[in-house]
């Protein structure tokens, strides 16, 4: 009796005081979406104050009215041309930064990346093979994410060719499919044209949210979304997994159609960003190292947390790359160069969990 | 209901093969509700195996494993985490879970994948970390807690989980003396709690002082078997090991059964083997030939 008393009286300590901070840290975080999104929205060309956009807002639901060219040009630079980079970068910041977390687990490895299993390397190849078939956006970016899936495809079938669904053979796999493509992908750029294809080919891979439109947009927020929920949902067996496989599936938990699950979800994911965007290294690596500093492991709580912090680097990444200089600098190389020093960051406070 | 001595897990006839070879030939071991059988053998014997096997983890050549009489190979793995629950050997996640949260994912037999755990759930978790002494360290990190702390807590997972068969694989390795013995103390505790063990051992003075019943493993076939008293033998120890030992069993049986307090110092230096050759005796208590 001495001891459920205390234990429940223990719950209940744990639990009000971890759903109560989850609370605040979700709703923190949101807000700092929030807020970065606008601030996005705000920077540009053309000033902008907070006060425009809120007046904007509030005259196309109908509170307010605005004289007809102020609103056209408000639409105009907010809607039509800020608008679809914010909500790209959002997504694709989201997208990779989920996609890295859950390789992280899947592969038991804090130091993995989106890419372990060649799927950017795959998607690479891809775009700069529409690229030399023509350029058309749509064949370039349909062959991207084409051509990601079936480079982490290669991974897998060679991990499952000789060691099934264990860690370290998957980890080949996705050297050998990643090597294989990579290889493929300077075979391209060798063969294309040295004036017209290579430099758009080379640009590309550097990776701009500049011709992202909101059509796209419409398409690929679908399957990210599913795939954030989903592996959130997950998030227990992914603690699980943590464990080693024959713990977790002596915890019940059905590990190989678990992990390729989450693969395909995470590649999916993964790939799309590279189709809209190019190839945006480092999001992936370091942003669920930060979301796990601020909320822990436990993968249910991690995902949504990475997810928030992947869209708000990824949004002042772009910000960056907007305004740094008199031309829009590759986001890739930003998001590359702001992440070293920010994972260096994370390393030296979080050296003593991982080691 | 009274489960004691009805056979919750029977290994029957089991051989298992790996790359044309016999890991294991013949091997039947039988587990009731409150027993604890103790498997002994050198490396390479195939503890391992037999446990992964009576986990379900792994399928037989031939022979059959039954839970609660049913086949398990005929359970989903849910229904068999429900029965059966394992302690591996503590080994550090590469990421810092809280020491409850780990606990907490005993939970998931009984939950499944897509149900979040609920106060309930929370309830359990924190009476097994009660259970076995460990609730001080619920907020704690598991990957910064002692060997001795995690094996805890892999035991109250294990009960989190629900099940009444656990399956340890070599519980004391790597503890210190003390939490061996405050360790040993647990298992037969929970073996009167009518919990049936089942677990691999490097220690014969383990399996001497915790089991009813111990399983002599020798290149994947069943040496001998039966109490500790008649199993444990200088003979047996020589044909398993390759080394001459003087068995004066029961002496950590003793320890223990000394009223054994947390914090108490030990008045005799339990000794259940002395070598007297080949090895190191760092124990007193007992006395070698020599």
């Amino acid at each position: 009796m001495l001891i459920s008393a205390t234990a429940m009286s223990f719950v209940f300590s744990i639990e009000s005081r971890s759903t109560a901070s989850h609370l605040v840290r979700g709703l923190a975080l949101a807000a700092l979406v929030a807020a970065a999104m606008l601030a996005a929205l705000s920077l540009g060309r053309y000033p902008l104050g907070l006060g425009d956009i809120a007046q904007f807002l509030l005259a196309s639901l109908g509170f307010v009215d605005l004289a007809k060219p102020r609103y056209d040009l408000l639409f105009n630079v907010i809607v039509e041309i800020r608008l679809p980079r914010v909500l790209a970068a959002t997504l694709i910041g989201a997208a990779l930064a989920v996609s890295g977390a859950a390789y992280q687990a899947v592969f038991r490895n804090p130091l993995v990346s989106p890419d372990i299993l060649g799927v950017l390397s795959g998607a690479a190849f891809g775009a700069a093979t529409g690229f030399l078939l023509g350029g058309d956006q749509t064949v370039v970016e349909i062959l991207a994410f084409v051509m990601g899936l079936a480079a982490a495809g290669v991974g897998v079938f060679i991990a499952r060719l000789f060691g099934g669904a264990a860690i370290i053979m998957l980890v080949l796999g996705g050297m050998i499919s990643g090597a294989f493509f990579a290889a493929l992908l300077s075979l391209v750029k060798f063969v294309a044209d040295p004036y017209n294809q290579l430099p758009v080919i080379v640009y590309w891979l550097m990776g701009s949210l500049a011709n992202v439109t909101l059509s796209q947009l419409g398409w690929a927020a679908a399957p990210i979304c599913f795939g954030i929920v989903a592996i959130a949902g997950l998030g227990r067996g992914l603690d699980a997994l943590a464990m080693g496989d024959d713990e977790a599936r002596a915890l019940g938990v059905p590990v190989a159609s678990l992990r390729f699950g989450v693969i395909a979800a995470a590649t999916l994911m993964s790939a799309l960003t590279v189709s809209l965007a190019g190839v945006i290294g480092w999001v992936g690596l370091f942003i669920p190292h930060v979301a796990r500093l601020v909320v822990g492991p436990s993968n249910s709580t991690l995902t949504p947390a990475s997810a928030a912090l992947g869209a708000v680097f990824m949004l002042a990444a772009d910000a960056l790359a907007r305004s740094i200089g008199k031309v829009e600098l590759p986001i890739g190389v930003v998001t590359q160069l702001l992440g070293i020093p920010a994972f260096l960051l994370v390393l030296s406070r979080a050296r003593r969990n991982w080691i | 209901m009274d489960l004691t001595g009805a056979s919750a897990l029977q290994l029957c006839d089991l051989r298992f093969a790996y790359r044309g070879r016999d890991v294991l030939r013949g091997v039947s071991v039988s587990l009731g509700y409150g027993e604890v059988v103790s498997l002994l053998g050198a490396n390479g014997a195939g503890k391992s195996t037999l446990l992964r096997l009576a986990l379900g983890l792994i399928g037989p050549s031939s022979g059959k494993v039954l839970l609660d009489g049913q086949p398990i190979e005929r359970m989903s793995r849910r229904e068999v985490a429900r029965h059966i629950a394992y302690v591996p050997q503590t080994h550090v996640p590469p990421f810092p879970f809280k020491v409850f949260d780990v606990v907490m994912l005993g939970r998931l037999a009984e939950r499944g994948l897509f149900r979040p755990p609920g106060p309930a759930d929370r309830a359990v978790a924190a009476e097994c970390l009660e259970r076995l002494g460990v609730a001080h360290l619920a907020r704690r990190a598991y990957t910064e807690i002692s060997g001795g702390e995690r094996q805890l807590t892999l035991i109250a997972r294990a009960l989190a989980q629900g099940a009444r068969i656990l399956i340890m694989d070599e519980p004391a390795t790597g503890l210190d003396f003390g939490h061996q013995i405050r360790l040993l103390k647990r298992l037969r505790d929970l073996a009167a709690d009518n919990y049936g063990i089942l677990m691999s051992t490097h220690h014969p003075d383990h399996a001497a002082a915790v089991s009813t019943h111990v399983v002599l493993l020798k290149d994947g076939v069943v040496l001998s078997e039966g109490p500790p008293s008649l199993t444990i033998t200088s003979e047996a120890i020589l044909r398993l090991y390759g080394v001459r030992a003087n068995v004066a069993p029961n002496a950590i049986r003793d320890a223990m059964a000394a009223g054994f307090e947390d914090d108490a110092p030990l008045a005799t230096a339990p000794a259940g083997l002395c070598l007297d050759s080949g090895g190191v005796s760092r124990f007193s208590g007992s006395t070698g030939e020599n």
